[in-house]
């Protein structure tokens, strides 16, 4: 009963230092049921914390729990509730993907060769072409299968859509969204095409600078978050609100955002009005301003 | 464990030792260059000298081995596909190095039989020491050992400089090995520096289990020490 409450991934002070990049006190939950997008900026640390995740990276310090499991500490039995997808296919180009399959499948307790079959048909994915012959794709699709055939708990993408065209890129999220209909399931998700995470996950997970700058549900960020636009012949006082930042004179008047919306709501006074932001706008507006 | 050492043993191309299979018809060109070639038909070579090519021939086709297995593992990030199995980090390093533990055994017994063949066949056949066999075997030992030491701990595309070095350890070593033997009072069997080898073998095992267990597996492509996304 305990464990069906616990989040299916904490991470809780997670550092990891390079000679030109440190990881700082990473932090963040995901709780069951749910996809989190993981955003963040080209160099950020979205790989490093993937990594540090599944111990392909030793972390300096931190902790990290993975239905209820330490990592490194139960390594093996956490790996086999967990399908990671790389920022690069981990698949071996000489193998066909029948032998990879049959290569993994000893592995796992869990494998699901009916889920495999299943997957295989969904994304048309030839059992007897060698990696090598597959497209870039066809190969992210292919590890997807891989990664999901053991019926894992958890899934851990490091950018799986980056580089594939529209199509495909739907194909994935939708299997993706099947993935968590099943409710003791979670996805992690680290992407810098926000419309994807926008499309799909449940919660954000911003990433600047190797430090967490925002981990939340997305629909209260998006209500919180708020462009106001303030007409020229609006009150004045509203451009001086501590409530508002990236304040900006525009043709027609001024322009700010809030990250108080609704405090914002009940105090401004005059002629304004709010427009919701895109994930994407949201996104360029807190790594571009950092703030509290 | 075993589908680890498998997947070591495993050709790039074929599964179930099919490459073993290819050996087949080299096994039997050798054996007929060692009779074409031997003092009994052209005496092209003498017996010492067709024990000689033999074992280097036999340290080339490990090495060649050890090197394409390294070369191709890197180049398809496989050391990082492996850590997302459900095995320990240790498990890899134990199913490299019996891969090459048991390439080595292999290869000594190959190599025993066709310079047993050559014996044989160019009729000087007798017991003698074998001293060049277990001189090749040790350093075929003594080179993996030192290179798949640096390959986990720095990665395949870092340990480019390990022959050389292993080269230039293993002939120092083997020489003072050899004047050892030459003044020695006492008599010191030519397995010596096998067994020395192979105790060298194990230890750079053990090293690079530890090494493995707190820093981790190096990534591949040599990016584990740039900075991260």
């Amino acid at each position: 009963m305990e464990n069906s409450r616990r989040p299916l991934l904490e991470v809780s002070g997670l550092s990891k230092s390079y000679p030109d990049f440190q990881l700082q006190d990473v932090r963040f939950q995901l709780p069951a049921g749910t996809i989190m997008g993981f955003l963040g900026r080209n160099g950020a640390g979205k790989s490093t914390t993937m990594k540090a995740i599944m111990d392909l990276v030793k972390r300096d310090d931190g902790d990290i729990r993975i239905l209820g499991m330490s990592m490194p500490k139960e390594e093996v039995a956490v790996k086999e509730q967990v399908g990671y997808v790389g920022d690069t296919p981990l698949l071996n180009n000489a193998w066909t993907m029948e032998r990879t399959l049959n290569f993994a499948r000893h592995f796992y307790p869990n494998w699901d060769q009916d889920a495999v079959e299943q997957n295989l048909a969904y994304f048309d994915i030839p059992r007897d072409k060698k990696i090598s012959e597959l497209s870039k794709g066809m190969k992210v699709k292919a590890s997807l299968i891989l990664a999901m055939a053991h019926q894992p708990k958890l899934l851990l993408l490091d950018e799986p859509t980056s580089g594939l065209d529209p199509v495909v890129r739907t194909e994935v999220l939708e299997l993706l969204l099947d993935f968590v209909q099943d409710e003791s399931r979670g996805v992690l998700f680290s992407s810098h095409i926000t419309s994807d995470v926008e499309k799909i996950a449940d919660l954000v997970t911003v990433i600047d600078d190797g430090k967490i700058f925002i981990s939340e549900d997305k629909e209260s960020l998006l209500d919180r978050y708020r462009r106001i636009v303030i007409p020229g012949s609006g009150e004045k006082e509203a451009v001086d609100s501590p409530l508002l930042f990236n304040c900006q004179a525009t043709m027609g008047g001024y322009v700010g955002y809030t990250n108080r919306f609704q405090q914002f709501q009940g105090e401004a006074t005059g002629d304004w009005h709010s427009e919701r932001l895109t994930l994407e706008e949201l996104f360029v507006l807190l790594t571009g301003r950092k703030e509290d | 464990m075993w589908l680890l050492i498998r997947r070591e043993l495993e050709g790039k191309d074929s599964s179930d030792f099919g490459q073993l299979r290819g050996y087949l018809p080299l096994g039997i060109i050798v054996a007929l260059s060692i009779y074409l070639f031997g003092p009994r038909v052209t005496g092209l070579l003498d017996v010492g000298k067709i024990n000689s090519f033999l074992s280097i021939l036999g340290v080339i086709l490990v090495l060649g081995s050890l090197s394409e297995r390294l070369e191709k593992d890197d180049a398809n990030y496989q050391m990082t596909f492996l850590q997302t199995l459900p095995v320990r980090k240790s498990q890899i390093v134990h199913a490299k190095f019996l891969n090459i533990l048991f390439l080595c055994a292999l290869m000594f017994v190959v190599l025993y039989i066709f310079i047993s063949l050559n014996r044989w066949m160019n009729g000087v056949w007798m017991l003698a020491p074998w001293t060049e066999l277990y001189a090749f075997m040790s350093f075929l030992l003594f080179l993996s050992a030192v290179t798949l030491f640096f390959y986990f701990k720095l990665g395949y595309q870092r340990i480019q400089w390990v022959f050389l070095l292993s080269l230039l350890i293993w002939g120092g070593a083997f020489m003072l090995i050899g004047s050892i033997m030459q003044y020695a009072r006492f008599p010191v069997h030519p397995s010596l520096s096998l067994i020395i080898s192979l105790i060298l073998y194990f230890i750079s095992w053990g090293m690079a289990v530890r090494k493995v267990n707190i820093k981790g597996i190096p990534d591949e492509f040599g990016s584990d020490y740039s900075s991260g996304d």
